[in-house]
Formats: C-alpha cells, structure tokens, sequence
C-alpha cells in the first residue's frame, strides 16, 4: 500500500505563507508549489508540518490549505498531510479530512504540550491509524513536542498495517535512528527530519531502511541536497561531506537570534530567492535587517544568489 | 507585600470528560459547586493546563468559560485561560473572555514552536493591546517548552494591564526572585508548582495557583494562612504532610491531571474522564493514589 520510491528523498515540508494582516495567503502558498515543482527542489511537498507552522492555524484552514493546494497541484507531485493535532480527536478528524480529500499519505505529529506516556501515545496512534486506511508516518519531535517516542514503542507502532514509517528528528538523540533500525522490520522506512544530520542518517541506515529526508532547508536548496544523498550512496563520501559542511553554515544560520525554530528565516531566504513565502505568523516574528544581512551573506558564499 | 482581589490560594478547575470524549457539563457545575461550598479557594482559573486546554476547540473553551462564569455568579474572581499556539487566536479568545465578563485572562507561553524572546514579547505585547483585562503571564517551561526570562519580564511587567505572573517554580526555583526585582511593588506573584509553595512565597509570591487544591485543598489553605500568621513551624509541618500527593500521585507521569480526576473521585466528587491522549489510571496508580489519600486521612 505505501510505495516509498513515489515519495522519492526530497519530502519538503512546505512553508504557509500568511499576510501582513496574519491571515494565510493560499495564492501565496499555490505558488510556492508550483515553484517548488518547478525548480525540481522537491520530489514530494509535505502540508501542515511544523515548517508549515501547523501549531498556528485552526482546523478550518489547515483543511482549506490541503483542498487549495490539491486542486492546483493535482498529482504533478505526491503530497502529504501532515495531520498531528494536540487531541487524538481531532488528529482522527483531520486525519479522515485529508484522506477525504485524496490524500494518500499523512504524517501525524505526536501530540504536544500535554507531555503523555509512552503508553498513551501507543494508544493515540493506534486510534489514529484505526481511523483511516491510507499509510501513516509518525513524526517524533521532541524539542518541539516535549515527548520522545521511544524505539519500544515504534516498534509496538510498526506492528500496525498502516503505519508505515517515521520522520525522525535526529539531532536530540543521533543514534535513536539505528535504535529504530533495529527494532523494525526492514520494510518500515525511516526519514532524516533534520537538515545538519542527513548524512549520518545515511550512514546509519543506508538506502535500504532511510527514506529519505523532510527538509526545510530543501526550499532552498533540495536539488543540492539530492546531489549530496547521491554522492554519498554511490560511496563518494568525500565530496558528499564536503557538501554537507558547505550547507552547515546555511542551517546555522537559520537558527541566528535564539530561534529555534528556522522557519522564519527560511521565509526570508525563499524571498531571496523569487519565492513569495510570506511572512510567519505571529509569535513568530520576521527577521530583522541584521539577520537578513547575515543570511545574504551566507547565500552568496553557497552561490544561491 | 501586594494585596489583591484574586487573593492567596487560586484553584484552577479540571474539565471533566464524558465516556465519549464530550465535556460532561454537570460534573463540572457539581465540582464548581464543591469548591465553592468548601471554602479554601479565593479565585477560580478555567481553561489552564489543569483544564486539558490544548485538547478543547476554540469554541469549547468559549464554552465553558461562559459555563464558568455563569455558574460561578461573582462569588469569586473567575480567570480565564486564553492561551493558544497563535497571537491571532489567543486575541480571539481574550476578547471572548473579556465580553463573557471574566476576571482576568492567563495567558500561557506561545508552545510548541519556540519563539525567541523577542517573539515572546511580541506575543503578549499585541494581546494586552487587544483587551482591557487584566493579564497574568503563565510560564510554564515544561509543558510549553519556552522560558520568559527575566530580561523579558522586566520589559513586559511596564505594560499596564500585565498585572500577575503565574510561575512554575521546579524548573528554575529561584527565577521568581530575579522576576520581583525587575518590577513594579503591585505587581502580582503567584507560584505555579505545588510542591514548592513554600519556597515561592518566601521569595515574595503573593499566592499559589494549585491544582492539587482541589483535593487537598483544606491543607494547603491552612499552610498558607499558617505561614502569613507567622507560625512557620506549623506551614512546615503541613509542608511535610502534603509533600507525599505531589512526590506520589502528582509524581506518577509527567502529566498529573489522569490522578488528580482519579483523586477528586476517590473523595467523592466525580470529574468524569480526560481526553485522549491522556488516559485514566491503571489500578496500580488507583492503589497509589488510595494509600496517599489514606495517609492525609482524606479515605
């Protein structure tokens, strides 16, 4: 049921634009589609991540935002609805929203703030993924989620049929990718959630048990980013690292200002680049004259501008 | 030391929960009723962690702070906790609240996405310019993964209806003091974490926001009187007591609200369900939570 070479490496977890006035800029975000497809930086768009910034949009327009964009990209690009919501309710019902709406693939976020245990998040997810018939992939964040899924319980989670992967933001525990591995049979796909840590996902799964990547980074440079996964799979580890230490300056720099969160930034890079991103909604703030200074700098050393 | 209506001892309310997952609106009125009738609580908070907050739609917590007001009829200040993710909804719902006739409005850190401080400023900056209501800042690092620092307290307490800040000591035990130094003699500190009580209000705090109040509620007001009168080694001592419900029930996961319902049921006043993902106790932690209750001879 779930094909991962459809999806192919480049999952980008698309930005949603807003306006100045804070509402979402759906016109804007058609574009961005569009223009990802069209400079090939993505190999399938992720709706509503945390690069989406799902956390600040109501139910209604994360709906409308997944029947915009359906309509206009039809299936010139695989997409993915990311559906993870703070209540296992309303992750089912935006779960069976978006498989309503045509979607073949969701990424269901694990539910934040609330901080549950290992136990109540089995059982979220087996709801969630009783729910519905089409393949879901877990995302384990915990910076942002404040709780960690632990390699027992994916492996409890990988028992269901439809559950058929993760996105695994690596850089707070490196080595759960492998713990993942090896608690998973070989069919369960794992993707790198973070851009400074893709090649170490590699290196730790191979092709075999590593998807691909969700990547922020890949609105500006995907197509990179593919070259990279590349290079490295065909054993040229050498100019793969290369590449790799080239764009860690461009990640870092996402990150200026204590915001942990890129997605502001990124914004500004993508206008840089012809992209109409929009801004972030508030309390996201755009970024300053310095630090756009700064992300110029670092786009022009990486020749994007 | 600042007086206030909102006075010492503040009670944030649980939203009881039908089989179903519907909010079961007449064990809230009866837990309402109870909490009133017992005396120990001088404001009631709705909508705040206690409350599941991050599982209730906008328009259910419309809901029951309009249910909340109501029911309570001003016998007490109601605060109404209108927190989201978003600026934009948090404003949304403050004006709600405000046209409801709420007391005042908590709002908690923007979660999830980890502003800098900057946006935290921003953040409550834009709705305390949005209402005329009285604010109380709610840090809570744990569950919101962000921290208002006291640089950024200090600038935020020079807005004029930030009034109070709610904090939520274990993580960072002596930030309230920082906080205190940096502002106004009026400004209103409330401690946020029930087992530190003690710690917060020797450091200046006005009060304490407890949930475990709700069940312990005649212990903790007496500590609290105990120690403004004076008679420290009485608060110590009760200090000691309680200390087991929040080492032991509060202690069994992360989130403490499953064994506070199943606390409240076990001295008969029935909160319904929570809302999944949390999921009630086993009966190991029934077990628990009996012989702590047993031992604060409350069984």
């Amino acid at each position: 049921m779930f094909d991962r070479n459809r999806y192919g490496r480049i999952l980008v977890p698309m930005v949603t634009p807003f306006k100045e006035d804070q509402s979402v800029d759906y016109e804007a975000a058609v574009g961005v589609a569009e223009k990802l497809i069209e400079d090939n930086k993505a190999d399938s768009i992720i709706l509503s991540g945390t690069t989406g910034e799902f956390h600040a949009m109501t139910f209604e327009e994360r709906v409308r935002l997944f029947e915009v964009i359906k309509e206009a990209v039809g299936d010139r690009i695989p997409l993915v609805a990311g559906i993870g919501s703070a209540s296992t309710i309303e992750t089912i019902a935006l779960a069976r929203k978006a498989e309503e709406l045509g979607y073949e693939l969701l990424m269901a976020v694990s539910p934040y703030y609330t901080r549950p245990t290992q136990r109540e998040l089995y059982n979220h997810f087996k709801m969630v993924a009783e729910s519905v018939s089409v393949p879901i992939l877990l995302y384990n964040i915990p910076i942002f989620t404040g709780v960690n899924l632990n390699p027992e319980t994916v492996a409890s989670l990988a028992a269901i049929a439809n559950i058929v992967g993760i996105k695994e933001e690596a850089e707070l525990n490196p080595k759960q990718i492998t713990a993942f591995i090896n608690a998973t049979p070989d069919d369960f796909v794992i993707y790198c959630g973070d851009d400074t840590m893709v090649l170490e996902a590699f290196a730790q799964g191979g092709e075999k048990r590593i998807g691909g990547i969700v990547s922020g980074a890949s609105h500006l440079i995907g197509d990179q980013m593919r070259n990279m996964i590349d290079l490295f799979l065909a054993g040229n580890v050498k100019e793969a690292a290369e590449m790799q230490q080239k764009f860690f300056r461009l990640f870092r720099v996402m990150g200026q200002n204590g915001r942990t969160n890129p997605v502001s930034l990124i914004k500004e890079a993508m206008k840089m680049i012809g992209y109409n991103a929009g801004i972030p909604r508030l309390p996201l703030t755009p970024g300053t004259e310095e630090e756009k200074a700064n992300i110029r700098r670092v786009m022009e050393s990486l020749g994007l501008l | 030391m600042a007086q206030s209506k909102f006075g010492r001892l503040i009670i944030p309310l649980v939203v009881p929960f039908k089989e179903n997952e519907d909010i079961d609106f007449d064990k809230l009125e009866n837990l309402i009723k109870v909490q009133l009738s017992s005396g120990f609580c001088d404001s009631l908070i709705i909508g705040g962690t206690t409350s599941e907050f991050p599982a209730l739609s906008y328009d259910e917590r419309a809901e029951i702070i309009e249910f909340v007001v109501r029911t309570v009829g001003k016998r007490v200040p109601v605060i109404a906790g209108t927190g989201f993710a978003s600026t934009r909804e948090t404003i949304k719902l403050t004006q709600k609240a405000e046209e409801i006739g709420v007391d005042m409005a908590m709002i908690v850190g923007p979660y999830y996405q980890r502003p800098n401080q900057e946006g935290i400023y921003q953040h409550y900056k834009a709705v305390a310019e949005a209402t005329n209501l009285p604010i109380m800042l709610y840090n809570i690092p744990f569950f919101d993964g962000v921290n208002i620092t006291p640089a950024t307290f200090k600038r935020l307490a020079k807005i004029s209806n930030i009034i109070a800040i709610k904090e939520e000591a274990s993580l960072n035990p002596t930030q309230i003091t920082q906080y205190i130094h940096d502002a106004p003699d009026t400004f209103l500190f409330y401690d946020g974490d029930d087992s530190m009580i003690l710690p917060v209000l020797i450091q200046g705090a006005i009060g304490v926001v407890s949930g475990g109040a709700l069940v312990i509620g005649k212990y903790i007001r007496k500590m609290l009187d105990s120690y403004f009168d004076g008679d420290l080694e009485m608060a110590k001592n009760l200090h000691h007591k309680i200390a087991p419900f929040f080492s032991r029930v509060f202690g069994l996961r992360e989130n403490p609200i499953p064994a506070l319902k199943e606390a409240l049921k076990q001295v008969g006043v029935d909160a319904g369900c929570c809302r999944r993902p949390l999921m009630g106790c086993t009966d190991e932690e029934k077990k628990i939570i009996h012989d702590v209750l047993s031992e604060l001879e409350l069984v």
